[in-house]
């Protein structure tokens, strides 16, 4: 539980970060997404039996939908999606040495 | 009955999917945003500060380095050319201190001559000032300090205080509303130069980008030209300055000529915006 309220707290404020820091440094036209990198990030070290990463797609991609133009559940299905397949078809066919699972 | 874990996941997403379907049918998904843009819009604000006087930070040092660049180009031939390029170099530092006290004159003056212009521009419209709080690059939209509630309507045109055409009104929460910009993919409209009857399609092209499209192949159009709206299409009121033509872009299969155009705003700068309340 403490670990979702402080992953949701992250995600809120990288959402706010980017949508409103970011928008300044941006590379032509487009803003690093780090509430993409943070899913992958979480998904790929999560321990596989956990939900973490799904729980970050899901709440990453909702912050990024409200503070974005696109139909709410946009942001949420891709970052899902992303979630889902590290989890399920990444995960299980690649294995990454450096990677310590948490 | 035990459902196998692959159908579980099925029926997870499609419950997910129809669930969005609905809440985005629904009055919901702008109640929801509201709330959200109601709680974070002081942080937004905050960061929204800092990124610009951040980057402001940036450009100048990048303008420090070629400035730098520039004298050690000319200072590696002996000594005495460094003794000269750092007189030189004084001389740069008292002109720009000189500078710098004009450019604060003149922002002073910049300031009375904005609220003049606000105030030369209320009396052909009937204007709300609002604030922008957000900023989407990525998707060529704003989102701005009043709603409903404070009598925003949708599709109303939004400008600068230089007149200059911004976007329009798009989606509208209760006390907040987006700002679709013009360079939007969504957004064409008629425009015109200022000081010739030649017309043309102005299409948003994303991420900042204008083009002026449709104009007759025989008339004459040339870079820096400054392009207006038309009074043609009622989209947004006539003589709105819009931008500037830096390509044109001519080919002899086509009918056409098209001009690239640069906004006369600039997004990084935007900060206190008038939406047109009486048009239409």
């Amino acid at each position: 539980m403490r670990n979702f309220l402080i992953l949701t707290l992250s995600l809120y404020i990288l959402a706010l970060f980017q949508t409103s820091f970011l928008v300044y440094f941006d590379i032509s036209g487009y803003v690093l997404n780090f509430i993409l990198i943070t899913v992958i990030f979480v998904s790929l070290l999560e321990n596989p039996p956990k939900n973490l990463g799904i729980s970050s797609a899901f709440i990453g991609g909702f912050f990024l939908d409200i503070f974005s133009e696109n139909f709410l559940g946009f942001w949420i299905l891709i970052s899902l999606l992303i979630s889902l397949f590290i989890k399920f078809i990444f995960r299980k066919h690649v294995r990454i040495p450096i990677i310590k699972r948490v | 009955m035990k459902l196998p874990p692959k159908l579980k996941i099925i029926i997870a997403g499609v419950l997910l999917v129809s669930f969005f379907l609905v809440l985005n049918l629904t009055p919901a998904k702008k109640e929801i945003k509201n709330f959200f843009y109601l709680i974070s819009s002081p942080i937004q604000k905050t960061l929204w500060r800092a990124g610009d006087k951040v980057s402001d930070f940036f450009e100048m040092v990048k303008e420090i380095k070629n400035l730098k660049k520039e004298v050690d180009e000319h200072s590696f031939i002996d000594t005495l050319r460094y003794a000269w390029v750092n007189e030189e170099l004084k001389l740069k530092i008292q002109e720009l201190i000189a500078e710098n006290v004009a450019l604060k004159e003149l922002k002073r003056e910049n300031e009375v001559l904005r609220e003049a212009l606000k105030a030369g521009l209320e009396k052909e419209f009937k204007l709300l000032s609002v604030e922008v709080i957000g900023k989407d690059i990525s998707q060529d939209s704003l989102l701005v300090s009043l709603g409903s509630k404070d009598g925003i309507l949708k599709d109303s045109p939004v400008i600068n205080q230089q007149k200059a055409l911004v976007g329009k009104i798009g989606a509208i929460y209760q006390n907040y509303s987006k700002v679709i910009l013009i360079s939007n993919k969504e957004i064409t409209f008629d425009a015109k130069l200022s000081d010739a009857e030649i017309y043309g399609l102005l299409k948003g092209e994303g991420k900042g980008k204008l083009a002026l499209d449709l104009i007759p192949r025989e008339k004459e159009i040339k870079e820096g030209d400054l392009v207006v709206t038309a009074p043609l299409g009622g989209i947004f009121p006539k003589g709105l300055l819009v931008g500037e033509i830096v390509k044109v872009l001519k080919s002899d299969v086509k009918a056409w000529q098209e001009a690239e155009i640069s906004p006369a705003f600039n997004f990084k700068e935007l900060d206190t915006l008038f939406v047109i309340t009486n048009f239409k």
